[in-house]
């Protein structure tokens, strides 16, 4: 087994832990706290990794980052206006967005399927300039992640968070006590969607490409580190909890990372996050059956007995 | 302090389910006034609360709060100024968040303006939480970091009522607050009310379906029938009333028996 955990396995499964845990944030975001399955998010990670590489590529790494958060943010707050102004369903909203992104982000990219950065300044190269060794690029993602996670555990501690949180959890309480349940959510998926925007211009950075189909799938393998966090971690304060998520990002990496060492196929790590995540949620509610069914045999049997 | 002038609504007009909810219901809450009301199921005491509150638009009338025109203002706004306790006690609190959680959302709506978005509270907010949650005497001051969700529904209900009043409202809106308590607690809840209401000086109403309670709670007892408030005392006449009084008064002026069943159980 020590042959699995080499130390390059290790590193990369936290590198790319970390830059995933954004879009595991962005649905802890707006799954867990706002109740809503925002299905743009696999097109928002698109619009992240394409804007933040044609920036990269005119030379600003830096602001690349925060342009694609940017751009997240228009995102979220179409989904947003789709569904608190016009009343559309927000699943619905989701994969309307998650459609016209597609276009959109094919436009970012100058009408091509793909975008390379090789040769071009990134955070990564300017970190390995500055930093050097071969931690480097653990650090730039860390310094990012960290930063978001005690912003955003902040963010959650102040009036708007708290009102966000309240927003999800019950609207009856929210509608009688002065919070305006629609800006609420709006303001939530635009957070949540810098965040995957935030992500997928990491990604484009620490992989120096950007591809049209790089966010298929990215909700449900978001949703698996956020279930796997969730289900370590469960309740408690919110930094812990925004840990957790982090943590979780992380293990679904190893998760991989040991579903490729054992000569998984590439092409199924799509079906292997699916099934991790039906696994993930399906576990709590399975556990209390087989509990049930024994507690029901113990008894049937001690009254065969008696 | 609220002023209700002919308001009147229909829900579903014009279909054969139209329910004329409200019609042309006045009333003139004075400052501090403290009034009771009863009436049969289905009279529009919901209702009323809810035109209040802003969960529908009246379709006629003015609602006056305080001297200011709240009649199309919107629901999260009027809110601000209202306190609203429903039947069910767990629509008042957030069970997912903790009990200082849910006191620092109803603290920093009511205490800061409304464009404050990044405010929180500190240390010598907490400190006043606590004192305020050791008054309900249910132990909570000592549970402050777990989720609301895990209390019964009596706590739940104080809390409910302690967060309404955290910053004074200019009105309190008891829905038959206490009605899906256990005795014991809903007696409890109840002397909170009370306490809290004249400590306070807060203009309130409360629905009730108990008569005694109608009579005791309060300076001032109002009956609804139909969508409107058919009868209305306070005063010298209130004292001298006994439940058997209210129930003939309810007979003379609806022109049939009060016919909620809860009612007549709890006499």
């Amino acid at each position: 087994m020590s042959s699995i955990f080499t130390l390059s396995i290790v590193q990369s499964a936290l590198e790319l832990g970390f830059i995933y845990s954004l879009v595991a944030l962005a649905l802890f975001i707006s799954f867990t706290i706002l109740n809503i399955a925002d299905l743009s998010t696999d097109g928002c990670f698109t619009l992240g990794c394409a804007v933040g590489a044609m920036v990269t590529l005119s030379g600003h790494p830096v602001l690349a980052l925060f342009a694609a958060m940017g751009a997240g943010v228009c995102s979220g707050f179409i989904t947003a206006f789709l569904q608190t102004k016009m009343g559309i369903e927000s699943i619905l909203a989701g994969i309307i967005v998650n459609t016209g992104l597609y276009t959109i982000n094919i436009a970012v990219m100058g009408f091509a399927s793909n975008v390379n950065l090789f040769g071009c300044d990134t955070i990564f190269s300017l970190a390995k300039e500055s930093i050097g060794g071969t931690f480097y690029k653990i650090i730039v993602v860390a310094i990012v992640v960290i930063l978001v996670a005690v912003l955003l555990s902040w963010f959650l501690g102040t009036r708007l968070g708290l009102s966000i949180r309240a927003t999800g959890n019950n609207p009856d309480m929210v509608k009688a006590s002065s919070i305006n349940p629609g800006f609420m959510i709006t303001v939530g998926l635009c957070v949540a969607n810098s965040l995957t925007g935030l992500s997928g211009a990491l990604l484009a950075q620490y992989q120096k490409s950007c591809d049209i189909n790089l966010g298929t799938g990215m909700v449900t393998i978001a949703l698996a580190s956020l279930i796997i966090g969730e289900s370590l971690i469960g309740k408690g304060s919110m930094f812990r909890r925004v840990c957790g998520v982090v943590l979780g990002s992380c293990l679904y990496r190893f998760i991989v990372a040991v579903a490729l060492r054992l000569n998984v196929p590439a092409e199924c790590l799509k079906l292997v996050s699916a099934i991790i995540v039906a696994v993930a949620i399906a576990f709590p509610y399975l556990k209390k059956r087989a509990a049930f069914t024994k507690q029901k045999s113990a008894a049937i049997r001690r009254r065969k007995e008696g | 302090m609220l002023e209700l002038r002919h308001i009147s609504k229909t829900f579903n007009p014009g279909t054969v389910n139209e329910k004329k909810a409200l019609i042309d219901l006045n009333l003139d809450l004075k400052d501090g006034d403290f009034a009771t009301i009863v009436g049969s199921n289905g009279a529009g005491k919901s209702t009323m609360f809810n035109a209040i509150t802003g969960g529908f638009y009246v379709d006629e009338g003015e609602i006056l709060l305080d001297g200011e025109d709240i009649t199309y203002k919107k629901e999260h706004l009027r809110s601000h100024d209202i306190g609203h306790l429903f039947q069910d006690p767990l629509r008042g609190t957030a069970p997912g968040m903790t009990i200082e959680e849910n006191m620092a959302l109803a603290y920093l709506r009511a205490k800061t303006v409304r464009h404050d978005y990044f405010s929180r509270i500190n240390k010598a907010d907490k400190i006043k939480f606590r004192e305020q949650l050791a008054l309900l005497d249910m132990g909570l001051e000592d549970r402050m970091k777990q989720p609301v969700g895990l209390l019964s529904g009596g706590q739940r209900q104080a809390l409910t009522l302690l967060m309404a009043t955290m910053v004074t409202p200019k009105i309190l809106l008891l829905d038959e607050h206490t009605a899906a308590l256990d005795p014991a607690t809903a007696q409890k809840v109840l002397e909170l009310t009370k306490q809290i209401i004249a400590e306070r000086h807060i203009t309130a109403l409360m629905v009730t379906h108990n008569m005694h309670q109608a009579l005791e709670l309060g300076n001032r007892t109002l009956m609804m029938d139909a969508g409107s408030i058919i009868f209305d005392v306070s005063g010298e006449e209130r004292s001298h009333l006994t439940v058997d009084d209210l129930l003939e008064k309810f007979k003379e002026n609806a022109g049939k028996r009060l016919d909620n069943d809860r009612i007549l159980i709890s006499k």
